[in-house]
């Protein structure tokens, strides 16, 4: 691999890293895309890659919800019993789903992704962020153990954090505040990528000189992105989001008919 | 009464400012200091085509397993503050990530043919 391709990478975990941060998605649902679509990285790869860029930004970022205490960290490591196992058993399946059906799965997540940033990017319009957090009880934990499981299993397979699936959950059904739920999930996330990366690791699917200046660029990215997060409009990070995953998707699947996956 | 009710309250808020900073600072130490291998593998690589693959490998062995030395050292907190129900449930997370990484990269499982 040579340095311009290197760097290239690098740029590609920055934007990836700062917009992830901005719009409070994880960076890893346009890396895997992009390297599969364009950089000619087979698909299992690619997720393997977004994994290590994964586990990157939860550390980094959840060091710092952690200390401020807006992390449930009881909450989270019950989830975790869930999208642990969740994690493993998926990342287990991958290694046996085929490059265009894993392809075809992932850009049906991407379409999924487009349509909760649409609904986001309009509710943030009206909503005001909450400045202090509520006094709260926690209850549903069946629910929330059983929505860990199917959220560390989309990780596994795909790749991702998993936060659309949790948050929700956490925010609508166990009476978490929106803050604490959406730093919750963030600090769960790094284990979960990190049970899945094991297999991908061990089956040869991650391909380090790949994912090293993508983990770089990532990591710096989110620093700025959190940075500047008070500073530029979420919204049109989000529009401009919402355009490139619809975009990304629908080339994946136009890419896999014509027989190129 | 009320004056311990207040006691035990604040000891529980300094218990969990404890466990934050110490779990904060696990992932803190996780992160810098596998960017700093990653970066170092990468500039080695630079110079000398290979030299730094070594160096790579062990930042992404130390990125993998931060997670799981941040659910020990939270296991260990919980068990000092004798909060054994959350002790068991790190054990638990711990026995599920260390069982599937040995199993990962000891190749135990199936290396398949796509």
């Amino acid at each position: 691999m040579g340095v311009a391709h290197g760097m290239v990478l690098l740029l590609l975990g920055l934007v990836a890293g700062g917009v992830g941060a901005l719009a409070g998605i994880g960076g890893g649902i346009i890396i895997t895309p992009i390297l599969a679509i364009y950089f000619g990285v087979p698909i299992h790869q690619a997720i393997g890659v977004s994994l290590t860029a994964v586990i990157a930004t939860s550390t980094a970022t959840s060091s710092v919800y952690v200390e401020r205490g807006l992390s449930n960290i009881r909450l989270g490591m019950t989830l975790e019993m869930a999208t642990t196992l969740g994690a493993a058993i998926a990342a287990i399946i991958a290694g046996y789903i085929n490059r265009p059906t894993l392809a075809v799965m992932f850009s049906i997540f991407l379409l999924y992704t487009a349509g909760s940033m649409v609904r986001k990017a309009w509710k943030t319009r009206t909503d005001k962020a909450e400045s202090s957090i509520p006094e709260y009880e926690i209850h549903r934990y069946p629910l929330g153990m059983a929505s860990s499981l199917l959220a560390g299993g989309f990780s596994g397979l795909l790749g991702i954090g998993g936060g659309p699936i949790k948050v929700p959950i956490m925010y609508l059904f166990m009476g978490v505040p929106l803050r604490v739920a959406t730093a919750t999930s963030n600090f769960m996330i790094g284990v979960t990528a990190a049970t899945s990366a094991y297999i991908y690791y061990g089956r040869g699917d991650i391909p380090i000189h790949v994912a090293a200046p993508i983990v770089v660029g990532v990591f710096t990215g989110s620093l700025i992105g959190a940075k500047l997060a008070g500073r530029v409009r979420n919204t049109y990070v989000l529009f401009l989001l919402i355009f490139v995953t619809a975009y990304l998707s629908a080339t994946m699947l136009w890419k896999v008919w014509a027989g190129k996956f | 009464m009320e004056s311990l009710g207040g006691k035990i309250l604040m000891t529980m808020a300094a218990e969990k400012r404890e466990e934050q900073k110490l779990v904060g600072w696990t992932l803190r130490i996780g992160a810098w200091g596998s960017l700093a291998l990653i970066v170092l593998g990468l500039v080695l690589g630079l110079l000398h085509a290979g030299a730094g693959d070594w160096v790579l490998r062990a930042g992404f062995l130390f990125l993998m397993f931060t997670p799981a030395v941040r659910i020990l050292v939270a296991g260990l907190v919980f068990l000092h503050e004798r909060d054994y129900r959350y002790a068991l449930v790190s054990l638990t997370v711990l026995t599920i990530v260390v069982a599937t990484s040995t199993l990962a990269l000891l190749k135990v499982l199936p290396q398949l043919e796509r």
